[in-house]
């Protein structure tokens, strides 16, 4: 492990946990191991030849730090990949999520628990069995299906950005084409980042995410939506109050308050069919407590 | 068809051609009284008088203020020292549905922040009820669920 190293690693172990703060050299070691740990996170290269070879002792280890019976080891170039080989094998596949760790892609647990046992030299006993993750967090690939027979590893992603945005492709993606994409922090699929044209109204109204649903009308077009959706105009309005504009709509799937936001979104919040006004609409949504709204951020 | 107008407007503000900005922070002033309110997105925070009958103070203290995971329920307080809270007894992080959040009693300067929204300061010796904006989909969803 090529762990950066530091000045002020006491040179005894500590083996008893004191409170009290860090120091000035401790916190600027914090900030370099944190940065380390984050690098490790985001690894777009795939495991090197060295690794995969030690990679089904390490693993052997945690299941024997565990009193359980070493497993085949098996590699797969995805965490898709790992859910297709449980399948394969005669695992309840829907059930992967109740099997997994997650490699380098829990690095923020790793940081702490490493920080203190390398920077700050506290040695207990528990960091014997904990060598094997501590190397498998490092170079044993990402996300991995722990099961009784088998150990379903995935390799490191081709492409992860640091940010959960990407107008025009996928912000994870593996070798075998396995991607996850992401708008503005929110997980969406394919068609709504590369065809969001080719969705349909039908797709759109029954999302059941607020989130996703508002992505999936923005990047639909706000037009073409109220317009396909043969939306009726009821009421307009400048707010002067909240400095925004705000329209009522009548849909199929009920009347449709849309306003302008600050954040310069376009939110659109379904109301009652009661509802005949925006000034109403808005009263509404502030329910049984009416308030006198200032001003809006 | 106004939508247009909408969009334009919006595509404004993100171009600072708009009387109202992205991210612009704003407080409660002494002007205002009780019953005045600040919206951060869908977080409405009103002044009150005094904690509402029934609530009980949130030990240990929480900087989160809506439930939920999506983006727009990142509405954090920046610190804890300086105010007390009080929740309803049924609000909770997991899956509390109703209007009634957290009540903020400020005894030191705390700001309410948020990743797109501007923060919201609250200065002693002010009293903040935060209530969730009502949602007729989620009202919609809870009727068709009574009814299975």
């Amino acid at each position: 492990m090529n762990y950066p190293t530091f000045a002020c690693t006491p040179a005894e172990p500590v083996t008893e946990c004191k409170y009290g703060g860090l120091n000035e050299e401790q916190l600027a070691a914090a900030k370099v191991w944190s940065e380390y740990w984050i690098d490790n996170a985001f690894r777009q290269t795939p495991m090197t030849w060295e690794e995969f070879q030690e990679l089904p002792e390490r693993i052997a280890g945690l299941y024997r730090s565990g009193d359980l019976e070493v497993p085949e080891v098996v590699l797969c170039e995805s965490p898709f990949g790992c859910v297709q080989a449980m399948d394969q094998n005669g695992y309840d596949a829907t059930k992967w999520s109740d099997t997994y760790q997650g490699g380098n892609m829990w690095s923020a647990v790793e940081s702490y628990v490493t920080y203190f046992r390398h920077v700050l030299n506290l040695t207990i006993p528990e960091h014997e069995k904990y060598d094997d993750w501590e190397w498998l967090a490092q170079h044993g690939g990402g996300f991995r299906m722990m099961l009784e027979k088998h150990c379903f590893i995935s390799n490191y992603p081709t492409k992860i950005l640091r940010e959960l945005h990407c107008d025009d492709g996928p912000t994870h993606e593996w070798s075998d084409g396995f991607a996850i994409w992401h708008i503005n922090d929110i997980a969406v699929d394919e068609q709504i980042v590369m065809n969001p044209e080719s969705q349909t109204i039908e797709q759109i109204n029954k999302e059941e995410n607020a989130d996703v649903r508002t992505i999936r009308i923005e990047r639909f077009g706000w037009s073409r939506y109220l317009e396909v959706s043969d939306a009726k105009e009821i009421d307009f309005r400048d707010n002067d109050v909240e400095g925004t504009k705000e329209a009522l709509y009548a849909t199929d799937q009920g009347r449709r308050f849309v306003v302008t936001c600050p954040t310069g979104k376009v939110p659109t919040m379904g109301v009652p069919d009661e509802v005949t006004t925006c000034e109403e609409a808005q009263r509404w949504l502030q329910g049984d407590k009416p308030f006198n709204l200032i001003t809006r951020t | 068809m106004k939508i247009a107008e909408l969009v334009q407007h919006s595509e404004d503000i993100l171009a600072g051609k708009a009387s109202i900005q992205p991210g612009q922070p704003t407080e409660f002033t002494p002007a205002m009284d009780y019953n005045d309110g600040i919206a951060q997105g869908d977080l409405n925070l009103i002044l009150v008088e005094k904690v509402p009958k029934g609530y009980v103070k949130q030990s240990p203290k929480q900087k989160k203020l809506v439930p939920g995971q999506t983006e727009g329920a990142r509405h954090f307080l920046m610190r804890l020292t300086g105010v007390e809270i009080f929740v309803h007894p049924d609000w909770n992080l997991d899956d509390y549905d109703g209007q009634n959040g957290p009540v903020l009693v400020v005894t030191k300067t705390v700001t309410i922040e948020h990743p797109t929204h501007g923060n919201v300061t609250i200065h002693p010796t002010r009293t903040v009820e935060c209530r969730y904006q009502r949602e007729w989909d989620a009202e919609q969803k809870r009727e068709r669920r009574n009814a299975d």
